[in-house]
């Protein structure tokens, strides 16, 4: 099979998604590799449920290939695929009732991936400077843990808050998560506030 | 003001890197399923429109830990699309019913069926995302992927 040299992930996504209306499979492989770390990394937001995750990372891309032709501005596509990714999320959630497991795993010790293993290959080769990587290691573990916390339509906004480049507007993030427009600013401050306590149960008082 | 604002960007950035730098490779059937999702388009058929998804119930949803049946409405020009899954079988109806050919595909096959004069059609459960195409008087719509 001849590498179909037209396209390549490097182009505009307007582009690739023209040439995959018209039938180019090139045009969408170049497009997966373009954009499949956004739905990997909001898969890997929204749940640390293996099987859920996979199955809603595959999902996504069906749900592009099914909705192509109605993607009006193809440049929003990262806000539109992490949006959907979370969607999918959700919804696999709910159909299998298995809202508790993402909680429940992210209490266990290897939650997000980062796990004990790891943990252990870093401490064979100690020296100065991988004390300093443990320590922000465990810092962004405490991240996600606290993040896993978060009330699903929290983990959602800020998912898709992080990951739409560019930016969505509120119009358009009101649309794409079937929420009132004056709901986002301020939900996008509660479920910060709260993952904020969660990671400070007690903030310091003096000041900086 | 300003400075909860930056302070809620700088946590932005602090989530995000959390999951940026430890993110784990995408395993390789993941990104070869993405680009097979591509030859699952069709082109040319129109995607019903979803009207219903037991699911998005609130009172199926919340309690919905052993939901056994899962049930969809889907609109297509004057024509609905009901849909019933449950743990054994598949079974679709065509509203005002008729008699038409249709094709029940998910990722590894596709069966050819006909709705009968009540415009029903059941058959065995299938494995999931599965789809419904229907081959309807104006043309052939297909519904969007059942994943569960």
């Amino acid at each position: 099979m001849a590498a179909d040299l037209r396209f390549s992930s490097e182009q505009p996504i307007p582009d690739l998604v023209a040439g995959a209306l018209d039938g180019h499979q090139a045009a969408w492989n170049a497009l997966v590799e373009r954009l499949e770390r956004v739905v990997w990394k909001s898969v890997n937001m929204m749940t640390f449920d293996r099987e859920i995750r996979d199955d809603a990372f595959a999902a996504t891309w069906l749900r592009l290939a099914e909705r192509l032709d109605s993607i009006r501005e193809p440049e929003k596509l990262p806000g539109w695929l992490a949006t959907t990714a979370c969607n999918e999320v959700r919804q696999i959630l709910r159909q299998r009732g298995r809202q508790h497991v993402s909680l429940t795993e992210s209490w266990a010790p290897s939650a997000g991936g980062a796990g004990i293993g790891d943990l252990l290959d870093t401490l064979s080769v100690d020296d100065g400077q991988h004390a300093d990587g443990l320590v922000a290691d465990e810092q962004r573990r405490e991240v996600r843990s606290a993040f896993a916390r978060l009330d699903e339509n929290c983990r959602e906004i800020i998912t898709v808050l992080v990951l739409a480049d560019p930016p969505l507007p509120y119009d358009e993030a009101s649309r794409q998560l079937d929420r009132p427009i004056g709901s986002l600013g301020p939900s996008r401050r509660r479920c910060l506030e709260k993952i904020k306590s969660l990671l400070d149960p007690e903030p310091e008082s003096g000041g900086a | 003001m300003s400075d909860d604002h930056n302070a809620h960007d700088a946590l932005l950035d602090r989530i995000d890197d959390a999951f940026d730098t430890d993110l784990a490779p995408i395993p390789t059937h993941l990104a070869a399923a993405a680009r097979d999702a591509f030859a699952w388009r069709s082109a040319d058929v129109q995607l019903a429109e979803l009207l219903f998804d037991s699911a998005n119930d609130e009172l199926v949803g919340v309690r919905g830990a052993t939901t056994e049946r899962r049930s969809f409405r889907f609109g297509a020009g004057d024509f609905v699309i009901r849909v019933h899954l449950t743990s054994s079988s598949l079974f679709a109806m065509i509203e005002p019913p008729l008699s038409v050919a249709c094709r029940v595909t998910t990722r590894d096959a596709s069966v050819e069926l006909r709705t009968d004069e009540m415009g029903e059609v059941a058959i065995d459960a299938t494995e999931q995302p599965v789809r419904i195409e229907v081959d309807l008087p104006n043309g052939t719509v297909v519904t969007p992927w059942i994943i569960g």
